[in-house]
């Protein structure tokens, strides 16, 4: 039993290898650009792991608590101009250029917890939670990134009077962009705005790379997830994984081949709805008789 | 049926969906694929479960052989289950059969098999019947599941057994007669009394005009100086008619395992029944609850004793139960002279109130016994489930003296019984009904 739990543990982390490999990648670049807040969201996981069982549960609610009560009295502070010795304690930054720091150091440093959590999941759903969650996180870091290398210069004009890096600049930029899409998406319905940024080879390798393994390894998860008695021969699943490799690479060429248009997406959804549908729809809720043996 | 597993992966596999179609606009497109790919496999992994594996599951076939149906307690009862897969592929399920707690089980009860087409396979398990009653055996159900265990179809096998299960020779020790502990309940009997050979002394009184002279006592004649004349009352011998009355409503179906309040029961009133028959007393029984109403005659033979076996081992207890409802039926039923012992269960036995006056005494001797639930609960290893059970326990055992003391006021005879002393407790009672010798 033990052996198991460590296997889906080692399996979690595989699953997670692609936010892994990724926040690995971008430690080194983004280290100098956090807020020295950067280590709670390091230092909080490890402690949630130390903490007695009874507690554990309680320590992300109560740093997020305690991090809004610190905002709030930084805001009391400033509104009654009171001066005391508290005032240096509770100093939020107001500016706007140490927000745009705090909310880059927020939305990259939170990979950590997420793929810590991600690891520790009892549950491959869980698991797979926590690596979208923590995927957004460092893939937008990558997208900034690649924005940085092709407009370097483009944001800095935007915000003439803000005088922050040109980092900063792609990074809001990329954010900025992905609303937009969004906006787009949810009122016109059709066509996301494509940018001409060409994709570091490296990442886009070790991308490929680490969700193949992912992938695997999510499989091998959910597989691992049933009690022994459950398991079924593994040649059961040829047939879905075979399935489900050749549907999605006829979807993601397609897709390619008309540039993630309005037609791509209805294609891509209607497809994929209709596979559900279908499963949905196949549902065998009773309980069926079988023959008896004469 | 799917599972919510299944449900909660779909939706976080759209999620990521969505969140790939942003980032796919930056080149990093195997996003896309990687969450279209499980989405697809994790479909149609459900849909191959609901159609291909379900219509070849239809085609298998089951069976289940019993060595026998009719058994005592503690027997070990050998039964074989046959599938055969006559679909054109091989089949991989697990299947378990559906048994009660009385049972002991040994052997491949519920396992997974893989059949291949057209291929059969036994599995064999042993059943060992912890109480007395009629059980069921099955129905066989069988599960089949997806490869990533996201779904299941359960099929099942209608065929039921029926297991009747007697009491065993174990528990009713009294019948052997060699056994020393059985000397302490017939200690003090008169075993070789019978009836109409013989009449026992009682006393002399004064005579009257319709008294035979022949039991005229002359030793005694004119000893007052007054002529006055004395006759010998002589006492006549008879069978004393005892009946056990037990409570056999849902109240009885207390317990675990090999301790169930309605087989201790049946136990202890067969041991008692022994007694009572070496003592030459004839033994009847009532098994009673709003659904039996089983009246066994008293007979000074073994009949009754094997009537009872055989009628516990086709039922169950069921139904409810009340003091005012047994003593009605005792009444239709029983018209001469008798000892009543009625076992009742805590649940049902204890004093609700009088339903009706008429019938809340008997009209025969009768005594009442509450079984106290002492002994039929499991004792967890939580000090905190112990001190719960305990003060349930204290609680229960409060009230049913507080029944007790209730019967007392309206004259019955009647007793808190712990589950140790019953067997002790009717041989008492029996003992002191049958001194009073109020026979037939």
């Amino acid at each position: 039993m033990e052996r198991e739990k460590f296997l889906k543990f080692i399996l979690n982390f595989l699953i997670l290898a692609p936010s892994i490999s990724m926040f690995a990648y971008e430690i080194p670049k983004e280290f100098s650009y956090w807020d020295s807040l950067w280590y709670i969201f390091f230092i909080l996981p490890l402690l949630k792991y130390v903490s007695p069982l009874r507690i554990r549960r309680l320590v992300y609610p109560v740093a997020i608590i305690i991090g809004l009560m610190y905002v709030l009295i930084s805001e009391l502070m400033i509104v009654q101009h009171t001066s005391s010795f508290l005032s240096g304690l509770f100093s939020f930054p107001m500016k706007t250029s140490d927000l745009i720091i705090i909310s880059f150091t927020i939305s990259s440093a939170i990979a950590f917890p997420l793929i810590v959590e991600g690891v520790m999941s009892k549950s491959p759903q869980g698991v797979l939670g926590y690596l979208i969650g923590s995927s957004i996180s460092t893939i937008y870091f990558i997208a900034a990134l690649s924005l940085r290398r092709t407009f370097s210069d483009l944001f800095s004009e935007l915000y003439p009077n803000i005088h922050i890096s040109p980092f900063y600049s792609s990074y809001m930029g990329i954010g900025e962009l992905i609303f937009f899409n969004v906006y787009i998406l949810a009122s016109q319905g059709f066509e996301f705005i494509t940018l001409i940024i060409t994709p570091v080879a490296f990442i886009t390798n070790m991308l490929i790379i680490t969700f193949s393994i992912s992938i695997i390894s999510f499989i091998a998860r959910l597989y691992l997830e049933n009690n022994r008695i459950n398991r079924q021969p593994l040649e059961n699943m040829a047939y879905p994984i075979m399935i489900g490799g050749i549907g999605a690479l006829v979807l993601t060429l397609v897709m390619n081949q008309i540039s993630y248009s309005y037609y791509g997406i209805l294609l891509m959804a209607v497809s994929l709805v209709s596979i559900v549908v279908i499963m949905r729809m196949g549902n065998k809720k009773d309980n069926y008789e079988v023959g008896t043996l004469e | 049926m799917i599972k919510k597993r299944a449900y909660s992966i779909l939706g976080f596999l759209f999620l990521g969906l969505m969140e790939s179609l942003i980032y796919g606009l930056y080149g990093y497109d195997i996003l896309t694929f990687f969450f279209m790919a499980l989405i697809i496999i994790v479909s149609v992994d459900i849909i191959m479960l609901n159609s291909s594996t379900f219509k070849s599951m239809k085609n298998m076939k089951v069976k289940r052989t019993m060595s026998k149906s009719e058994m005592k307690k503690g027997d070990r009862i050998r039964v074989d289950l046959q599938f055969q897969n006559d679909s054109r592929r091989t089949l991989n399920f697990v299947y378990f059969d559906t048994l009660l707690d009385v049972f002991d089980l040994d052997g491949e009860y519920t396992s997974r098999i893989k059949i291949k087409p057209g291929a059969r396979v036994t599995k064999t398990y042993y059943i060992s019947p912890q109480a007395i009653g009629k059980y069921n055996v099955g129905p066989i159900k069988i599960i089949a599941n997806d490869g990533l265990g996201l779904a299941f179809i359960e099929f099942y096998s209608k065929k039921v057994d029926v297991a009747k299960v007697a009491p065993s020779a174990k528990d009713v020790f009294t019948q052997r007669s060699e056994r020393v502990s059985n000397f302490r309940f017939t200690t003090g009997l008169h075993i070789s009394r019978k009836a109409g050979q013989g009449y026992d002394f009682f006393g002399i009184r004064q005579y009257n005009d319709s008294d035979d002279m022949r039991h005229v006592a002359w030793d005694r004649y004119n000893i007052y100086g007054n002529d006055d004349l004395f006759v010998k009352e002589w006492e006549e011998e008879r069978h004393i008619d005892v009946i056990i009355a037990l409570d056999y409503s849902e109240g009885s179906n207390i317990g675990y395992g090999s301790s169930r309040l309605y087989d201790f029961m049946i136990s202890s009133t067969m041991n008692s029944a022994n007694i009572i028959l070496k003592n030459q007393d004839r033994i009847g029984f009532v098994v009673f609850s709003s659904d039996h109403g089983i009246y066994i005659e008293p007979t000074s033979r073994k009949d009754s004793i094997e009537k009872l076996q055989r009628v516990v081992s086709e039922i169950r207890p069921s139904g409810t139960f009340s003091i005012d409802a047994i003593n009605k039926f005792i009444k239709n039923k029983i018209k001469k002279n008798a000892i009543i012992i009625v076992y009742a269960s805590p649940g049902y036995g204890k004093f609700k109130g009088i339903e009706d006056k008429k019938y809340i005494r008997s009209d025969k001797q009768e005594y009442y016994y509450i079984i106290n639930p002492k002994g039929f609960y499991t004792e967890s290893d939580s000090t905190v489930l112990k001190e719960y059970a305990r003060s349930l326990l204290i609680f229960e055992s409060k009230a049913i003296d507080l029944s007790v003391r209730s019967f007392r006021s309206f004259g019955i005879v009647a007793r808190d019984v712990y589950k140790d002393r019953l067997l002790a407790t009717t041989i008492s009672d029996y003992i002191s009904g049958r001194n009073e010798n109020r026979g037939a």
